[in-house]
């Protein structure tokens, strides 16, 4: 389990320089301009909070803080 | 006797693909290339120039510069993984030809991509020591153009081509570090050529980098009873601006310290990090460079330079 605000700070941290105000949870992150390596940084941050690896397979499925809050309940 | 750095020279092509241009085949905006890729130049060997063509440029530039002849060679090792033809014979013995070096000189090849300066700083060094070789040179040559896929934006938006010769003699300022090195050949697969394609998941390659480095770094400073301002300049391999500064932004005291110098060059594999330090030891102000390799393998390298004279 994971909360809304638990993903904000993991994205903040990621991403000093982001206004993390904008971001709703149903809107794909790439909306925002997050790019690629952005989101490396981010499932760096996401992996640390799950306690283990995504694999490289499941990550066209973390794509909205909603996507990633389900991700996280059927893997924690 | 011991072996120093003592000069380092490059050979950069004139002939380049302008990287902006490029990406906007992908949909990728220009802040993307300047600000996470950080190359908007990319160069491209001539069709015609071999990697041992490559080689030999940046030697000659390197033997001008540190006056020296043929004969005062000793020991030649080219680190490549894009060698002339099949790789056989070694790139190094063709290297040896077109300079005209004494057939007293001992050359091979170093099969490793971008942790490929570090481990052969260290193995140039050893060998000489153990040899007691005066004068020997460390070359980078390994031009990916050989091997990039240019439909594939994994890797065709990153890499350049580019040579480098470092000279390590008796008479260097800048002592070497013993380095800490790894390897990890299950994450073989994350950079590798299929078909005589490059393939490479960038993902899997920022983790590494990104996790394993700075780490690194802290345990190297540790070992040798430093602290992270003790160094004047962190020469990381130029992976991309986006892994330089996710790492830099993992030492948050030294983060302004990292150099990201790629925009005209990309990622020149072995050869960017001896391109950044042929300007950073030419600095004044430098007095401890701390340079780290990563990639290819996987594999990594750290090491830390002093200047002692």
């Amino acid at each position: 389990m994971i909360t809304e605000s638990q993903i904000h700070n993991i994205i903040e941290k990621a991403l000093p320089n982001f206004d993390i105000s904008q971001i709703r949870p149903h809107i794909r992150l790439r909306e925002y301009g997050i790019d690629s390596l952005d989101f490396f940084a981010i499932i760096l941050g996401l992996q640390d909070a799950l306690g283990k690896e995504i694999p490289d397979e499941d990550i066209s499925q973390l794509t909205t803080v909603e996507s990633i809050q389900e991700y996280f309940i059927k893997n924690s | 006797m011991t072996v120093k750095l003592h000069s380092v020279a490059s050979y950069v092509p004139v002939e380049a693909i302008d990287n902006l241009q490029q990406a906007g085949k992908f949909e990728e905006s220009e802040e993307f290339i300047r600000t996470k890729i950080g190359a908007e130049w990319l160069p491209r060997k001539r069709a015609d120039e071999e990697t041992s063509d490559m080689a030999v440029k940046a030697v000659r530039r390197l033997m001008t510069k540190a006056y020296l002849k043929e004969v005062d060679i000793h020991a030649l090792i080219l680190v490549t993984q894009n060698g002339d033809g099949h790789n056989l014979p070694h790139t190094s013995a063709l290297v040896h030809a077109k300079l005209g070096l004494p057939k007293s000189v001992a050359v091979f090849d170093l099969s490793l991509g971008c942790s490929g300066y570090v481990y052969g700083l260290q193995v140039l060094k050893g060998f000489m020591q153990v040899s007691g070789f005066r004068n020997g040179i460390l070359v980078t040559a390994d031009p990916y153009s050989k091997i990039v896929d240019s439909s594939d934006r994994n890797t065709t938006l990153l890499f350049g081509d580019a040579a480098t010769a470092t000279l390590l003699s008796e008479d260097g300022s800048w002592e070497l570090s013993n380095p800490i090195m790894g390897s990890d050949g299950a994450g073989a697969g994350n950079i590798i050529v299929k078909d005589g394609r490059l393939c490479m998941n960038g993902r899997q390659v920022f983790n590494f980098a990104v996790t394993l480095i700075p780490a690194q770094i802290k345990d190297l400073l540790k070992r040798e009873g430093l602290e992270e301002d003790d160094i004047d300049s962190y020469c990381m391999h130029q992976g991309s601006a986006g892994i330089v500064e996710a790492i830099a932004y993992r030492m948050p005291r030294v983060r302004d310290r990292f150099v990201t110098r790629l925009s005209k060059t990309g990622n020149t594999v072995s050869s960017s990090i001896p391109l950044l330090l042929e300007d950073e030891i030419r600095n004044s102000k430098n007095k401890s460079i701390l340079i780290s390799g990563f990639g290819v393998g996987l594999s990594w390298a750290t090491m830390i330079l002093r200047k002692r004279k």
